[in-house]
């Protein structure tokens, strides 16, 4: 517990009282941004449906990130998909957890040689699960998912305060990837064709 | 000492002290005067108000007051009912006077804005049809002006409208004093009740014909459809200060039209029209007239793209709730229709303000043009929720209290579809305030909007004048009904103290409901405060399905905004009376253009032929 001193939020440090209750509703009311990256999308909707039907834990899929608290990345990512993974992750509010799903987000997977695949997407946002597999059954996810509740419980699924203080590093990496000013220059290069 | 003296001479104080100082004001339009003409502008804005105020407790049985022209005696009346209409009358330009210290460029517009007052109040106290009629056309005069001086176009076609209605009436007032011999008010009722058992040679024939006259006449001020087209060019092209009384208070000269026809003829038309599945017949017209009105008024404002559009449509929308609740013909239909009389005034007079001056800071009117005002003109933007709460009918605030009694005298009346409209019609409210809120205050500011400022002092006190009365009323309805049952006996709607009004169908407790709304603001404000930090983000800040975007982008939803509406409607927005009329304008152009070039053709013999032609209709009529 001591280790894990504030895990609720920087800003709720009047309710402390509340934390294991606090901590047991966002475990069992986890809503997924339903963002769907690469060939892990089609493995969602099954998660979802009657045979294995992930509302039993609480958990809903979700168009809105500010209404989400779970990102699950599903697949390789390019590094255009990534400027709107990390855009859409930090329009999430605190705290917001991340869970990577198959091998290409731990390293590549197939596309370990590929120059448009991020090979680690942990050195760009903050991971805290990550199941492996091409494609991960909808057990295995299940499983993973079954971790980041633990990890809830425990206060040990801390990415959102890993990225709040480590900023300037996931930044560095952010830039080195795409280059400084990316947003700016990425929502500018349409305009010339409007 | 000097009290008694304004009470006794409250009427001809009422009615010159505008005028009079509109004169001033138009005479002093020079530079040397400097700020003189806003000054007289001011004292006849505001006198109404103070006049009305002495006299509020001092009515007894009314005050009287006759002019002898030679001509006509004219009779006015301040009875209980016209300080109310005359009350709800003089806040309004009050708000006016001080919009206009702003808005107006000129005396000329000071003189016709104070003579609309004038008209307006002598309509008002009128005690027969002679000053009605005066009083009608000064008013009608002096807002035909205020609207020339914008956009002759428009003011046109509110010109030719309402001459049409003005002699329409007047047609009927001619016949009635051919039948009863008799102008004045009082009189005149007591012929027509003597003309149901024939004792006046006033017929069937004779009373419909008035009644359709006095349709048209009262039909065209109020707005009603299909007579409704003048007032979204006239309420937008002019200044829009003046609007506030224009809309707000001009057009309930309409609906006491409608309100004295009931008092004068109600029993004879009741007689001779019969009536239908158990409702009068001539207030059944009426309650769909202002049912078609509300609901076809509702669609056209929610499909508009210029602020002052929408909120003249929504203007006439609004004043077909009071034609429709006067055509239930009950006593709450009354009561409702003159609650409705002042919350209307109050919050499209408040409406229009904001209007002038959103125009007077940005100098736009189209709703692509605005957005995200609400940090630039914080004053002026509370004043709009005011507004917007007020008019969609949402309490503690007087629009609420008002729809309540109507809603309450149409279900009590048993007229399900009547009722079913105004339902429509306060959706359709909903719709279009929503509009007004979302395109003007909310969302991404354009960059020539960076450095508007608050509204000037003046217009600040304008609205504050119309945004208490919005609030009091709303939540002490009683007082309302309280000056509303004085002249209604009867009227079925009880004020239980201040802030309690019930009908024999249900009670409303503003109180109770404004406490458990603070109460609900209170707890919902600590779940907010205690539920997390709020963060001040960036309006670009958004969800643009994860994409980067700059300010660059337009995410505001400006043009087209109910654009599937327009789509579902597109059979019947085919239809237009505006164009009907049009066309209809003309032919009439047309056919007199090939009357001057068939006749006057220039040609020496045709001119010979029409005497010879005239010779010899004479010869056979046996005159030669």
């Amino acid at each position: 517990m001591s280790e894990n001193d504030g895990f609720i939020s920087y800003e709720l440090q009047e309710f402390k009282l509340f934390e294991p209750l606090f901590r047991w509703a966002r475990k069992k009311s986890l809503w997924i941004v339903a963002f769907c990256t690469g060939c892990g999308g089609i493995e969602m909707p099954p998660l979802f449906t009657a045979r294995y039907d992930l509302e039993r834990f609480g958990m809903m899929p979700n168009p809105a990130p500010r209404m989400a608290d779970l990102f699950l990345i599903t697949g390789y990512v390019t590094p255009k998909t990534l400027k709107r993974i990390i855009i859409t992750y930090e329009m999430m509010q605190d705290p917001k957890y991340v869970l990577a799903h198959g091998s290409c987000p731990i390293n590549g997977g197939v596309y370990w040689d590929s120059y448009n695949v991020v090979k680690q997407l942990d050195k760009y946002i903050p991971i805290d699960v990550a199941i492996a597999g091409c494609m991960p059954r909808p057990e295995a996810v299940m499983d993973g998912i079954r971790e980041i509740m633990r990890k809830i419980e425990t206060g040990e699924a801390d990415g959102w305060k890993r990225y709040r203080e480590n900023y300037e590093w996931y930044r560095k990496n952010q830039d080195e990837l795409f280059g400084e000013g990316w947003r700016e220059k990425d929502a500018k290069r349409w305009l010339a064709w409007l | 000492m000097f009290v008694d003296w304004i009470v006794g001479h409250a009427i001809p104080l009422l009615l010159f002290i505008p005028a009079v100082s509109g004169v001033i004001a138009w005479l002093l339009d020079r530079d040397s005067f400097g700020e003189l003409k806003d000054v007289f502008g001011l004292i006849g804005g505001l006198s109404p108000l103070v006049i009305i105020a002495i006299t509020y407790g001092r009515l007894g049985d009314g005050i009287k007051w006759t002019v002898d022209t030679g001509v006509f005696k004219l009779f006015f009346h301040l009875g209980y009912m016209s300080w109310y209409l005359s009350a709800v009358a003089a806040v309004v330009a009050a708000a006016m006077a001080f919009g206009m210290v702003s808005t107006s460029r000129s005396g000329y517009e000071w003189m016709f804005a104070l003579f609309s007052v004038s008209g307006l109040l002598g309509v008002f106290l009128s005690g027969d049809f002679a000053g009605f009629f005066l009083f009608w056309e000064l008013m009608t005069f002096a807002s035909f002006m205020m609207v020339l001086r914008y956009n002759k176009g428009a003011s046109l076609k509110y010109f030719v409208l309402s001459i049409i209605g003005a002699y329409a009436m007047l047609l009927a007032i001619a016949i009635l004093y051919a039948k009863t011999g008799t102008l004045e008010f009082q009189s005149l009722r007591g012929m027509i009740y003597n003309s149901i058992y024939g004792m006046v040679p006033l017929t069937k024939t004779d009373t419909i014909l008035v009644y359709a006259l006095f349709l048209l006449a009262f039909g065209v001020k109020a707005g009603t459809w299909p007579l409704h087209v003048w007032a979204p060019d006239a309420y937008s092209e002019t200044n829009q200060s003046y609007t506030s009384f224009f809309s707000g208070a001009l057009s309930k000269a309409g609906v006491y039209g409608f309100v004295l026809m009931f008092i004068l003829l109600g029993i004879k038309l009741y007689v001779d029209m019969g009536t239908f599945h158990g409702h009068m017949v001539f207030t059944y017209i009426l309650a769909w007239l202002g049912a078609i009105t509300v609901v076809v008024a509702g669609f056209l404002a929610v499909l508009q793209e210029d602020l002052r559009k929408l909120l003249a449509y929504s203007s006439v929308s609004q004043v077909g709730y009071i034609v429709l609740a006067l055509g239930i013909g009950s006593g709450i239909g009354f009561a409702g229709a003159f609650f409705h009389i002042l919350s209307h005034a109050v919050f499209k007079g408040l409406f229009w303000l904001i209007t002038a001056a959103l125009i007077l800071r940005t100098g736009k009117t189209k709703f692509e043009d605005f957005g995200g005002l609400a940090e630039k003109m914080p004053v002026t933007f509370a004043m709009a929720l005011i507004a917007v709460l007020s008019l969609a009918g949402i309490p503690p605030m007087a629009g609420f209290a008002s729809k309540w009694l109507i809603y309450e005298a149409a279900i009590s009346a048993h007229m399900p579809l009547v009722a079913g409209a105004i339902f429509l019609g306060s959706g359709l409210a909903f719709a279009y305030v929503v509009r007004f809120l979302y395109s003007i205050w909310f969302g991404q500011r354009p960059s020539d909007l960076e450095d508007v400022e608050e509204a000037p002092l003046p217009l600040l006190i304008g609205m504050a004048i119309l945004a208490i009365p919005n609030i009091v009323f709303g939540i002490a309805p009683g007082l309302a009904v309280k000056l509303i049952n004085k002249f209604i006996p009867n009227s079925g709607v009880a004020a239980n103290g201040y802030y309690s009004i019930s009908t024999g169908v249900g009670t409303y407790n503003a109180l109770s409901v404004t406490l458990i709304l603070v109460v609900g603001l209170a707890i919902a404000g600590l779940i907010y405060i205690y539920g997390a930090k709020a963060r001040k983000i960036p309006v670009t800040d958004t969800y643009q399905s994860g994409n980067p975007v700059t300010e660059d982008y337009n995410l505001s939803i400006r043009r087209n905004f109910y654009r599937p509406l327009a789509e579902a409607l597109e059979f019947w927005l085919r239809y237009s009376f505006d164009r009907f009329y049009a066309r209809l304008a003309r032919m009439a152009e047309d056919f007199a253009d090939s009357l001057r070039e068939g006749f006057y053709n220039g040609n020496v013999q045709s001119y010979s032929w029409y005497l010879a032609i005239v010779l010899l209709i004479l010869a056979l009529w046996g005159v030669l």
